[in-house]
């Protein structure tokens, strides 16, 4: 089809060449070269990761054809990554899901939409209150709005979590806990301005490569930027670090207090900034599940740390104590700009809480908060969890516009907004991902009330941790229903009993919120394959069904429909019907319901339109007296965030202690829930490559990704692997007390990790790592700790 | 997992360790320029004390190099003019092709037809920053200013290698955009040609059209180095041209 | 299949140049365009890039053709590619 397309377009040019040439014309004529035959260019943002690259998507005769970096995008300005570069191609695996597919005696079966949608809304007619839906970040923002409102608004039900909860949760709850409100006061200009970037065990060489660029490639322009690697073991990112700190897991709360305790030692914290910004604050003896603490005075805080020393903290981190006094050198001064920046070595941490609050807590202590190039930035790895998760509350605990289910007023807020009759909004919380999957997986008549899930856009059966427990557990329970809506085969599937077939990407109109606040747009550029639909039609049309069949809830307190859409003539548009869904921008409506949830938190967004104009803009963004829309920057910074009170210079305006100022937290190191011993003596640490996204659904559909890394293996250090007796290319089996794994050993490869310690990538669905980690959790943020647990390695036999 | 042709690929990362351990950088681009090229003297099967099993240490990390070079990114004058031959169009296919091979579609980052893991982050530049030629074997100039995490865009063609993982075939139903036909762009016979392709990150034009560069794409000229001012970038790749994504403007 | 689009310059013999399109427009691999004077745009498709030379050569070689230029080249898909020693080497010169 193409080829002839092609060769019909390809004659044609060659034609106009000669013709051109044959009249010999001296003017300039514009002849199309290989390609232009219809050639489309459209900005969207990558589908990738949180760090909101946007692309140009070149498409022709209706597919996606090329890619370029968006020069106008101010993420990443036209540079990609190799997965960035090459994401048009996760549209084009050979093995897409194209048809709904039912298990009948075990096998799955093709289905129509309409009895797929039947099934779902049957299920949940019979039993609303056991229906529960996993999402994830990788949800667009009118996807989250619509599940949310389904759920929360619709079913009076609260099972409705996300894959954030193992991803980003601890930096939700060190935000919380620190400034009153969740997401980074900063932003990713501060990679330009800083002179000192501090990671916190964060691979962003690897995991978030453009804007690790943005930041090093400042040093080719003749700049000096210190880089300082803490982290767990060498990675691509160590051969650009000035410093490299090797820290034992989890020593990172005593790295952090060590810090903290030589600024007040030597008097170099900013005296000013803590006194006029900051209250201190530490975890209640008495109530130590209590995510808010307790006040602690200055004194108290200053004894509390006075164990950290340097010398002390050596012996619990193995990184030297001069070195530590550099980091306190580095922090007590006010003449460097230094940025924090983190992702999941922080946050997938038992105390992942505790260290986000600490890193916070060293940079409001030095007054390194707030000022172009002083900041401390968490960094997210799907590309919505901040603005479809985060910020729309697809979690089981939030309401839209952080707001939170436990609160009464809150929840007649969402009620107002939804137009819901009064209390129907459920006020107790639903389950959190790993007590959600813990009830999916346990029989009905031992006590689980959650027999039906729907999962969308992510793959727990691969991602989660402890699998055997939270996600196999589930094969045998005749009572149990599994849909999965995706547009691969993946392990989540495998045990699916309806699976959905889902458009993804420039398959579909979409939104999505990146790590620095900023809100971006794209429209849809190609047709799904076979009978794929987009998520947020399935969400619909499941809700439609269940408003024929006469469920009260999906009505709202006027009794109508509630995802009612008009067009512009004021006429209702039956978006359930696939054939009328892109009547109207479903997207756009679903958008600006969701927009006045936006202001209570101070995340104002804009209207629709001006995302179609930009390549994204940060929030808050406010009207300006002509009309127009102005994004922030730093927020809390009176210099650029409008809500900040003129002469103010910080405010932290949504202060916990309700009176603008930021807290420091005291936390104590504590030890792991899970040490090497003489059973299983190793650390086992897991993450990610450059070369695949998360579960590698996509990304190994790819041909140049997954001939550059085909497959998982184990990083080792070469002095254990000559212990062992175990080369390179060995078989080697991983065994915790969950379950054991093989795989072949790499030494010296791509990271370097040390002695009495082993890495493992999560990618390979062939080599499921997620069997033998821990999913021991932090208490507050609910995140389990995939970076530590213990394992035995031996040669496989 | 295929195991069976791990032996003769450690054998060959062996090989290249050893190649740039021993002997520098100028036998490193020997062995780096291809996995069918210089296999050392390694014997499968031969008796090796354990810790020669295992690549060479190199410990990761900070190196005052990569921290106080400058930048390679002059455009250095051309050393020969090239002779004529007699096929250019024909060379011109054969370059085209050769180039596509390494490239999804048109514009997208090439892959490296050699092992990179391992190698420390100076390693490209010492042969990609000036361009080399060792036997049939070149090494482009990058095209780009010096963007230091190189291997951010450009991965192997062939991972895991030396951990003996068997190249496997993906499969994948994406039609890449095609390489711009020759001449397409020129706005009649002898006029310059219009540049067929984005001049984003391909400023330094002497890459493919240099000394290093591809057999049928060097000009006649070389020793002219103002570029742009005869052959000015298409409109319809250039992101900042105002009929950039104007679908009705790029219609033949 | 290689897919070029050709400038076909005829001799100002009458005559020749008569003869020689006769046999043009015979050719099954050319289709013909606008004629400007002697020179006469062409599409010529062959399915390798071998062809595509001797497509070339063979209109040099037809008498009344005074001069072929190429002024585009298009490949798709199914375009066979040959290998030729000439090829490699530093030679090449270009636009």
């Amino acid at each position: 089809m193409l080829t002839v397309d092609r060769r019909e377009f390809l004659t044609a040019a060659a034609m106009a060449a000669a013709t051109a040439a044959v009249a010999g014309k001296a003017k300039a004529v514009s002849l199309p070269v290989m390609g232009q035959g219809g050639l489309k260019w459209e900005k969207a943002p990558c589908r990738f990761c949180g760090t909101g690259c946007h692309v140009m998507v070149g498409t022709e005769a209706g597919k996606v054809v090329a890619i370029q970096g968006d020069q106008k995008a101010e993420v990443n300005r036209g540079l990609l990554c190799v997965k960035g570069y090459h994401v048009g191609l996760a549209m084009y695996g050979p093995d897409r899901l194209t048809t709904p597919m039912l298990r009948k005696n075990g096998r799955l079966e093709p289905i129509t939409w309409d009895e797929a949608i039947d099934v779902i809304a049957r299920r949940i007619m019979a039993n609303p209150r056991t229906f529960a839906m996993y999402g994830s970040g990788q949800w667009t923002i009118p996807e989250g709005v619509a599940a949310n409102k389904f759920m929360k608004g619709g079913l009076s039900n609260n099972y409705l979590d996300g894959n954030p909860r193992l991803c980003m949760a601890s930096a939700v709850t060190g935000f919380l806990s620190t400034f009153g409100v969740d997401e980074p006061p900063g932003v990713y200009d501060d990679l330009d301005v800083c002179d000192v970037a501090i990671m916190w065990g964060n691979n962003m060489a690897e995991m978030h490569p453009v804007i690790f660029s943005r930041l090093i490639d400042r040093r080719s322009r003749g700049e000096k930027v210190m880089v300082i690697d803490l982290g767990t073991r060498r990675t691509r990112t160590t051969d650009h670090a000035d410093e490299y700190l090797q820290f034992n897991p989890q020593s990172d709360l005593a790295i952090a207090n060590g810090i903290a305790h030589l600024l007040l030692k030597n008097g170099t914290y900013d005296k000013r900034y803590v006194e006029k910004f900051c209250n201190f604050r530490q975890l209640d003896p008495e109530k130590p599940d209590v995510m808010q603490g307790k006040p602690m005075t200055f004194a108290e805080y200053e004894s509390a740390l006075a164990e950290y020393t340097p010398e002390r903290v050596e012996q619990i981190s193995g990184v030297p104590a001069a070195k530590i006094r550099m980091l306190g050198d580095l922090f007590g001064r006010r003449d460097l700009r230094i940025n924090s920046l983190w992702c999941m070595g922080m946050n997938q941490h038992t105390r992942g809480t505790a260290i986000n609050c600490l890193v916070h807590g060293i940079h409001l202590l030095s007054g390194h908060l707030g000022k172009p190039g002083d900041a401390a930035t968490s960094l997210t790895g799907q590309p919505s969890a901040c603005g479809t998760v985060r910020e729309v509350g697809t979690l089981c605990h939030l309401l839209p516009g952080g707001r939170l289910i436990a609160n009464e007023e809150h929840r007649k807020q969402a009620e107002g907004f939804w137009n819901l009759p009064e209390g129907r909004i459920n006020p107790k919380p639903g389950y959190h991902t790993v007590l959600l999957f813990e009830k999916f997986c346990t029989p009905t008549d031992k006590g689980s009330d959650v027999q039906t899930l729907w999962v969308q856009v992510t793959n727990p059966g691969h991602s989660l941790p402890n699998l055997p427990k939270l996600f196999r557990g589930k094969k045998d329970l005749q009572d149990k229903f599994l849909i999965v809506s995706d547009v691969y085969p993946t392990a989540t599937t495998e045990l699916a009993d309806l699976v959905l077939p889902s458009a993804m990407w420039v398959e579909k109109n979409g939104m999505y919120g990146n790590s620095e606040r900023r809100t971006q747009q794209w429209f849809k550029m190609v047709d799904p394959p076979g009978q794929a639909r987009d998520d947020c039609w399935q969400t619909i049309a499941v809700a439609r069904r269940l408003f024929d069949l006469g469920f009260e809830g999906m009505k709202d307190k006027d009794g109508k429909f509630l995802f009612t859409f008009t067009n512009a003539k004021g006429d209702e548009v039956p978006v359930w019907d696939w054939n009328r869904y892109y009547d109207i921008n479903v997207d756009e409506a679903l958008f600006e319901s969701y927009r006045p949830f936006t202001r209570m938190k101070h995340k104002d967004l804009a209207p629709y339109s001006e995302y179609v104009k930009a390549r994204g803009l940060r929030w808050p963004v406010v009207e300006q007296p002509d009309g127009s829309w102005r994004e922030t920057r730093w927020r809390f910074s009176e210099f650029d965030d409008p809500y900040v009170k003129k002469g103010a210079e910080m405010q932290f305006y949504h202060s916990v202690t309700k009176d603008d100022k930021a807290l420091i937290w005291f936390r104590p190191y504590e030890a792991p829930p899970e040490v090497p011993d003489a059973e299983y003596p190793f650390w086992l640490c897991t993450g990610r490559v450059l070369e695949h996204w998360h579960t590698g659904s996509m990304t190994r559909r790819i041909p140049q990704l997954k001939r550059a890394m085909p497959e998982s293996y184990v990083e080792l250090n070469r002095e254990d692997a000559v212990r062992l007796g175990v080369r390179s290319g060995d078989l080697v089996t991983i065994t915790s007390r969950r379950a054991a794994v093989n795989l072949p050993a790499w030494i010296g490869g791509r990271g370097d990790p040390p002695k009495g310690s082993a890495f493992v990538p999560f990618f390979d669905e062939a080599m499921l790592i997620n069997l033998v980690t821990l999913d021991a959790h932090d208490p507050f943020s609910k995140q389990p700790d995939y970076k530590k647990c213990a394992v035995s390695i031996t040669k496989t036999v | 997992m295929t195991l069976h042709t791990r032996e003769s690929a450690r054998a060959r990362w062996l090989g290249a360790c050893w190649a740039i351990g021993v002997a520098g950088t100028a036998i490193a681009a020997l062995a780096i320029s291809g996995q069918e090229s210089k296999t050392p003297p390694v014997v499968e099967g031969m008796a090796m004390p354990v810790s020669i099993h295992h690549p060479p240490a190199r410990v990761k990390g900070p190196t005052q190099r990569t921290l106080t070079e400058p930048a390679p990114n002059v455009v250095p004058e051309a050393k020969a003019n090239p002779a004529a031959v007699p096929d250019k169009y024909h060379a011109r296919f054969e370059s085209a092709q050769a180039r596509a091979k390494l490239r999804a579609y048109e514009g997208a980052p090439p892959v490296v037809p050699h092992a990179t893991e391992g190698l420390s982050v100076h390693a490209c530049r010492e042969c990609h920053g000036h361009g080399l030629r060792a036997g049939d074997k070149v090494a482009r100039m990058a095209s780009h200013t010096y963007l230091a995490n190189c291997t951010q865009c450009h991965v192997e063609d062939q991972g895991l290698t030396q951990i003996g993982v068997a190249p496997t075939p993906v499969e994948n139903l994406f039609k890449g955009l095609a390489t711009s036909g020759y001449g397409s762009t020129r706005a009649w016979v002898g006029a310059p040609p219009v540049i067929p392709h984005t001049t984003f990150m391909r400023t330094n034009c002497v890459s493919c059209h240099g000394e290093y560069g591809y057999d049928g794409w060097r000009p006649d000229h070389l020793s002219r180095t103002n570029c742009v001012q005869c052959h000015t970038p298409g409109a319809h790749f250039e992101q900042m041209s105002p009929v950039f994504g104007d679908e009705a403007s790029t219609a033949p | 299949m290689g897919i070029s689009g050709l400038v076909i310059t005829l001799t100002q013999r009458d005559e020749a140049a008569g003869a020689a399109l006769a046999k043009l427009r015979g050719d099954p691999r050319l289709t013909l365009g606008e004629r400007n004077g002697p020179r006469q745009a062409a599409v010529g498709v062959t399915p390798s890039v071998e062809q595509d030379e001797h497509l070339v050569a063979d209109l040099r070689a037809t008498e009344g053709v005074v001069d072929v230029e190429i002024v585009f080249v298009g490949l798709d898909e199914t375009t066979e590619h040959h290998t030729s020693p000439r090829a490699t080497g530093t030679g090449g010169v270009g636009c």
